[in-house]
């Protein structure tokens, strides 16, 4: 009897064990995260979550909105007047949305309310300290239950306690560390991005190599920089623990890459998109972009490695693992400008680590992201050969062979409008006055009255992929490049201000994509030059190195007072809209008027809902402004919510949270 | 610009016998425009163009969209703007003297009068509306 009066007490023991097991389990199951402003480190910007699905999603209504600056800080400075471009993608832990505003300070508010828990105060109560300029996202770490977040702002990467919001002291000078390079002409570091933060090494990118071309260095009238060296940081003392080279240290492999002593001289080729991480690896993937001036390089002869690179670095030392060069010798400022996203794809019953780095190119190029080598071959094909006096064109650049590129590569007359004959035949003699060619004609002289304006180019120097492009799914291999056709203008002159020592240069106070009125960039009567569609999304399925498809993503100029009557169909607006990939839907927006005003070019507010599998579109709303970063989508209490960072000039900036009806 | 205008700011510039008034193409800069001139080339100029026509990264400061965007705003709103954002690299670290004197310039070269006395403070700027012409643009 006593026997089994024990087992039956053990038995229930057991039971509520389990039960309680269980319940923890169904709690946690309730939540969802959003860990990185990617997505994840690998930087597919995918969610599993399928909640909200093709069946319900024309049910989403928005359930609350915040704005982009939280009224504590405009009450305390009220000169605070922030750009509307809220770049500030959120990442969502255990209930809480943390996101960088729209003056960079982080801000932490609750993931089913968005109600504020927490506002990261000014370093300092003065508007010097109170002003900077929205990031990209933040980067998180916890060490059993010792939450932290970092965040890169103005000069400075600070360190937050991630329940207060509080600096953390013993991070750097009371809470953060300088960035500030040792420039020539002290120009100061600036980033848009989040750290990435792989064990408890931060690793940093970003620009201010050099004050030339508003911190770029492109187009500017002098070859010395800084080169934008990569850098890792101690993730508790803030302690600079390795520093990765961007042009190789004399002595060392690629060094050669840099005729007539350039390597001493330029700079620039920042990370100036997110990184990438494999945490399994040990590995940080780095995108890399032009170096000085980005348009002229006949002081620096030869390939310029790193420039235009993807490098693997040893996220511990920083030592480099492998590198693979887009573009040799860039003189279109052909970045990656793009997150390298990580992801597993089965290729001729092949399984790979790959990584997928788009290019301003409209080329994808698709890597083991252990070794570097290609998935499929990539090609060296002789290209256009120029023009520029004293410059070096690189004789072939890299072809990817599979998958196709995203987005137009090259101009020629069969590329041009012909919605009707009149508008063909404008854009042919508007061509006649550039010099123009394929993929990578390099930029040439605008010479004046009676000449030709320099060259017109597609990409532009915009180009086709940028920091919004991509979003992968990890269960069906498939990458969705967002990208936009905007063709650009490279109006070289000879560089002869005092100061200047360049030879040629961008001049001064001229943009590309302004040559004739907005609102699509060069093209006859504020039309675009080129055929549609002119804001895109290209599904293609990486398993095979194959284009399923690709669909116009806005309605473009379809109401032209020119156009109207011809009832055409979206025909694609030009924006850097990001993705957001989910377990059956692509939520794409259109991008709005804060990031390209200057250039007239405005997406409407649009967000809209496609099947991934087919690019047809399920559902589309209005949201108040147009998307300024990336939406994400999280769940939480068991409902799946999607917040989405929007703004413009009419509007200010705000997160949007959609949410199904009850 | 009318003969009135002109007048004032005559009048102004003798009570500052010290500060030069100058003629441009946009007419008679106040003494304090002429020294938000001076500053534009050396702060400004190189990402929004010598004649503030915007350049690769930044907008224009002139011209008919950038007289839409501020047309009808308190003349406060163009200074808390240049102040918290500017420059792109560094922003807030502009003195509130130097950043009122660029907001007058840049008032001054898209014609628009703020008045005849010297503004002294930002504060001043609260009460001012920029009246740019363009009623209901």
């Amino acid at each position: 009897m006593k026997a089994r009066h024990c087992k039956d007490a053990g038995a229930r023991l057991a039971a509520g064990v389990l039960a309680t097991a269980v319940a923890t389990a169904a709690a946690a199951a309730g939540s969802v995260e959003w860990p990185y402003f990617g997505g994840s480190k690998h930087f597919d910007r995918y969610s599993p979550l399928s909640q909200i699905d093709s069946g319900n999603v024309n049910h989403l209504q928005t359930v609350w909105t915040r704005p982009g600056i939280d009224p504590s800080l405009t009450q305390a400075f009220p000169d605070l007047s922030p750009s509307p471009y809220l770049r500030g993608t959120p990442i969502m832990i255990d209930g809480v949305l943390y996101a960088p505003d729209a003056v960079g300070l982080v801000e932490a508010f609750d993931a089913a309310s968005g109600k504020t828990l927490w506002v990261q105060k000014p370093f300092e109560a003065t508007l010097k300290e109170a002003a900077g300029v929205s990031s990209r996202g933040v980067g998180y770490w916890n060490k059993g239950g010792d939450k932290r977040l970092v965040s890169m702002r103005g000069e400075f990467l600070y360190q937050l306690d991630a329940k207060t919001g509080a600096v953390r002291p013993a991070f750097g000078d009371n809470g953060r560390v300088s960035l500030n390079r040792h420039t020539p002409d002290q120009a100061p570091f600036f980033g848009f991005n989040g750290p990435m933060i792989v064990g408890d090494v931060i690793i940093v990118g970003g620009n201010g190599g050099g004050k030339a071309g508003g911190g770029y260095g492109d187009g500017g009238p002098e070859k010395e920089s800084t080169p934008e060296d990569i850098r890792g940081y101690d993730i508790d003392t803030g302690r600079q623990l390795w520093q990765f080279h961007l042009i190789p240290p004399a002595g060392e492999p690629g060094r050669e890459s840099w005729g007539d002593g350039s390597a001493d001289v330029v700079g620039n080729m920042a990370a100036w998109a997110p990184l990438s991480a494999d945490e399994k690896l040990g590995y940080v993937y780095v995108p890399l972009t032009a170096p000085t001036n980005s348009y002229y390089g006949g002081h620096r002869p030869g390939n310029n490695l790193y420039a235009d690179s993807l490098v693997a670095l040893n996220a511990r030392t920083g030592k480099l693992v492998w590198y693979y060069q887009m573009v040799h010798h860039d003189l279109w400022d052909y970045d990656n400008a793009s997150p390298p996203a990580l992801g597993d794809i089965t290729v001729a019953g092949k399984k790979i680590k790959a990584v997928m780095q788009p290019n301003k190119t409209g080329f994808l190029f698709v890597l083991d992201r252990t070794n570097g080598k290609p998935v499929w071959p990539i090609v060296e094909r002789p290209v256009p050969q120029g023009i520029l006096p004293g410059e070096h064109t690189s004789p072939t650049q890299p072809f990817p062979t599979q998958p196709p590129a995203f987005d137009r590569q090259g101009i020629t007359v069969d590329e041009l409008i012909d919605f009707t004959p009149e508008l063909h035949a404008a854009a042919v003699k508007f061509l006649e006055g550039y010099v123009t060619g394929p993929l990578f004609t390099p930029p040439s002289l605008n010479e004046g009255e009676g000449g030709k304006k320099g060259t017109l180019a597609m990409p532009g120097a915009w180009g086709s992929g940028n920091w919004n492009t991509g979003a992968f799914d990890p269960e069906r291999g498939v990458y969705y490049a967002v990208s936009m056709s905007l063709p650009g203008v490279y109006p070289m002159v000879k560089a002869t201000e005092p100061g200047a020592t360049i030879g040629y240069e961008f001049p001064e106070g001229r943009d590309q994509h302004r040559e004739v009125p907005p609102p699509y960039g060069p093209g006859p009567n504020g039309l675009p030059l080129l055929k549609p569609p002119y804001g895109r999304i290209t599904a293609l399925d990486l398993n095979k190195g194959e284009k399923l498809w690709t669909v116009a993503n806005g309605d473009g100029p379809r109401n032209h007072p020119l156009l109207k009557d011809l009832n055409l169909p979206p025909l694609g607006t030009i924006g850097r809209p990001v993705p957001l990939l989910t377990k059956s839907l692509l939520f794409v927006g259109e991008s709005s008027d804060a990031l390209f005003g200057n250039a007239g070019i405005a997406g409407s507010a649009k967000f809209t809902a496609y099947d991934k599998v087919t690019g047809a579109v399920v559902w589309q709303t209005t949201l108040p402004a147009g998307t300024t970063g990336g939406p994400v989508t999280y769940e939480v209490g068991g409902k799946q919510f999607i917040v989405v960072p929007v703004g413009g000039k009419d509007y200010g900036s705000g997160w949007v949270a959609l949410g199904l009806k009850e | 610009m009318g003969p009135a205008l002109i007048a004032s700011a005559m009048a102004v510039a003798s009570a500052q016998a010290a500060t030069p008034v100058q003629e441009s193409s946009q007419g008679t800069l106040g003494p304090q425009a002429v020294l938000g001139k001076g500053l534009y080339a050396t702060r400004c100029a190189s990402c929004h163009g010598p004649n503030l026509d915007g350049g690769r990264l930044a907008p224009a400061l002139s011209g008919p969209a950038f007289q839409a965007n501020w047309d009808g705003k308190p003349a406060r709103a163009l200074y808390s703007r240049i102040i918290s954002t500017m420059p792109l690299s560094d922003p807030g670290s502009l003195p509130p003297a130097e950043v009122l004197d660029i907001a007058l310039y840049v008032f001054a070269v898209n014609g628009v009068s703020l008045g005849t006395q010297p503004i002294p403070d930002a504060a001043t700027l609260n009460n001012i509306k920029v009246d740019m012409g363009h009623k209901g643009s």
